[in-house]
């Protein structure tokens, strides 16, 4: 609850501490800038003014920037608010605690346990190609392990061999003495041009996962992927999709494995609907690829390929990663089947713009991929 | 600090043929009245550059500009030892009967220092403004190299000590947004976001830098860039390309925006030919928009 006060130095200090629910990082150095950019006479001239002192004081971010105007008249408007009599905050409070209703853990629970629901058994048995038999493992620990150690070997591959490497640069390195006195051995024990070698630098993983109705027979595995994956290598980020797309590398992160699937389940709507990979990669191009996308990112689909959206749209995002990526590793869980063919719309949008395509569907198929040259 | 007030930022800026907005003006004052970095992010080519380069004309000092880019090191960006005339000069002295420590002083001499951006902006008389432009595309160790020196304003050099800045630069950083700058650079700056123009700050760009364009024109030019801009497209046109068009058509004495030179000319606005091609595609489209009467064809 905000306080009334008049005095500008108390009046910046909520000001910052209501920003800071909103997630601005402000400390005690933002708030003395600001304030001493206030002790300008010409800046307290008009209340325009003195709204852009504070934005391009307390602003970091292009979405701060855009958030600011409105989260400034709210905070005015609560100000105005605090004036008035405490009995109708406590009236607010109690609004604040009707009862919300309860997140669908039994569901996600269900799925995860191997209750099947007949939806997903018929779905399996209207596919194309049925993944019957191989979806049968139960979850119990051994599982687990078995994917922490799978995941962890293949974690090994694609990060920590590259980064024990040295590798010859035209940039500055370390002093590589066995290439500098080949290079000089003319100019008679003199070394004149040296020879620099460097690291190879730490990779980072982004995993998309599709968790739409058609890939419902494998998110259980999916997500324990996801979840070994993050336990195991702390520079990767987590996406799910399905008509949307989420951010929950936050949410994984939790101590065990039901922790996790709790959180996810609050956060994701729509949990096994529909399929829109373009508008989903889009949203990733968006809003996240400059932040995670750069030449040492390997990116890792999670998907079937099978979707409703426009094609054109998976294609353009498809590239637009790509070529801003080290590396786009789309695993398919229905590639298990020997018939299999990359026909379906989304997929072969998206083929021109895979580097490797593996199949993943179950604990035993992660060994396919600690054998692949990844 | 070099401004009187916030005004005398806006009317010192448009003297030097930059428009500029409030945000921009009160970014730029408050940066140089708290001694702080600017950092700017946007598209390409809204002018974040630009706004370095006219900053040093105005305060009449010195722009000393590194370019970032991926592999920049430490060498690159602050100094180097001269190695092959320290080698030169240890075979000239070999001979002398100096001591080592001696030897060791005349090779780790200041004539044998490379100074490099960010030696250099620190060791002048009057404080330059120092351009680190599209920093995203440097290596995160730079960054927080960059953290170092912004906060004490000194290098250290193991060989002969640290090096106080003689006086503090104006740093402008630039950002085209490829990679997020970590949080920790972000604070210790201020934060200014440049967005494509409105149409009335495009159209007055346009009548200082091509003066000589027909009013009608420019007009038309901006609505149609501003259209454009809505479209979905892998590179989206900035004021650079909007200038370039302009100086074109009026090179060419035009006075109306008509089909066929567009379609001619489109190569100048957008770069990439998938993106040609989706323009060409809803030209009629654009030209209603952009409420241009197009004549009949004869």
């Amino acid at each position: 609850m905000i306080h009334r006060s008049l005095n500008i130095p108390d009046l910046i200090v909520t000001f910052c501490r209501y920003l800071r629910q909103h997630d601005y990082q402000l400390g005690a150095t933002e708030e003395r800038d600001a304030l001493l950019s206030l002790a300008d006479k010409d800046i307290l001239r008009s209340e325009e003014r003195f709204a852009l002192c504070l934005k391009s004081q307390l602003c970091k971010s292009r979405r701060q920037i855009t958030q600011f105007n409105l989260l400034y008249d709210q905070f005015w408007k609560e100000m105005d608010r605090a004036t008035d009599s405490k009995i109708k905050d406590r009236e607010e409070e109690k609004q604040e605690q009707a009862p919300r209703r309860p997140p669908p853990i039994q569901e996600i629970k269900d799925w995860l346990y191997n209750n099947e629901s007949n939806d997903t058994y018929e779905l399996a048995q209207e596919s194309a190609i049925s993944a019957k038999g191989t979806n049968k493992v139960h979850p119990d620990e051994t599982e687990l392990k078995e994917v922490f150690y799978l995941v962890n070997q293949v974690i090994q591959k694609i990060a920590n061999r590259r980064s024990r490497r040295y590798e010859y640069t035209n940039k500055r390195g370390t002093i590589d003495i066995r290439k500098s006195i080949r290079k000089n051995l003319l100019s008679n024990d003199e070394i004149i041009n040296l020879s620099r070698k460097v690291k190879k630098k730490n990779i980072k993983v982004v995993l998309l996962c599709d968790v739409s109705k058609s890939m419902d027979l494998y998110s259980r595995f999916f997500i324990q992927f996801m979840y070994a994956f993050k336990k195991l290598m702390h520079q990767s980020e987590l996406f799910v999709f399905s008509t949307r797309l989420y951010h929950i590398t936050e949410e994984i992160s939790a101590d065990t494995l039901s922790k996790s699937l709790e959180q996810i389940t609050k956060k994701v709507d729509d949990w096994a609907s529909g399929t829109r990979i373009g508008e989903s990669l889009d949203h990733f191009v968006k809003d996240y690829s400059h932040r995670y996308l750069s030449s040492k990112t390997v990116i890792f689909m999670l998907s079937d390929g099978w979707d409703t959206g426009d094609p054109e749209l998976i294609s353009e995002s498809m590239a637009s990663i790509h070529k801003r990526a080290m590396k786009v590793i789309w695993l398919n869980p229905l590639m298990q089947n020997p018939e299999w063919k990359p026909e379906v719309l989304g997929m072969s949008a998206a083929m021109p713009y895979i580097d490797l395509l593996l199949p993943l569907h179950n604990v035993d198929s992660i060994r396919g991929l600690v054998r692949a040259k990844l | 600090m070099y401004w009187k007030n916030l005004s005398d930022v806006s009317t010192q800026l448009e003297a030097k043929n930059y428009i500029s907005t409030d945000a921009i003006n009160m970014s730029v004052y408050l940066s140089a009245k708290l001694g702080k970095p600017l950092l700017i992010e946007g598209p390409p080519g809204v002018g974040k550059t630009e706004i370095a380069k006219v900053l040093a004309e105005i305060y009449d000092t010195e722009l000393i500009r590194l370019q970032c880019y991926e592999g920049l090191s430490v060498e690159h960006a602050i100094y180097e030892w001269d190695y092959h005339r320290q080698l030169l000069a240890l075979k000239l002295i070999e001979a002398d009967s100096l001591s080592l420590t001696e030897k060791e002083g005349l090779i780790f001499d200041d004539k044998y220092l490379l100074r490099r951006p960010l030696l250099q902006s620190i060791s002048q008389e009057k404080s330059p403004v120092l351009l680190l432009d599209e920093l995203d595309r440097a290596d995160e160790e730079f960054e927080s190299f960059l953290l170092e020196l912004l906060s004490d304003w000194q290098i250290s050099i193991p060989e002969i000590g640290s090096i106080k800045a003689k006086t503090k630069p104006y740093v402008i950083i630039t950002s085209n947004r490829t990679r997020e700058l970590s949080e920790a650079l972000r604070r210790r700056c201020m934060y200014l976001w440049l967005d494509y123009p409105t149409m009335e700050k495009e159209r007055e760009i346009i009548k200082r830098k091509v003066p000589e364009i027909n009013e009608a024109l420019s007009h038309e030019i901006c609505a149609f860039m501003q259209e454009l801009r809505q479209m979905r497209l892998n590179k989206v046109p900035s004021i650079a390309e909007t200038l370039d068009w302009a100086f074109a058509l009026s090179g060419m004495h035009i006075e109306h925006l008509e089909r066929s030179m567009v379609e001619d000319t489109l190569g100048i606005v957008l770069k990439d030919w998938k993106d040609i091609r989706t323009a060409q595609d809803s030209l009629s489209e654009l030209f209603e928009r952009v409420g241009v009467i197009q004549k009949l064809p004869a």
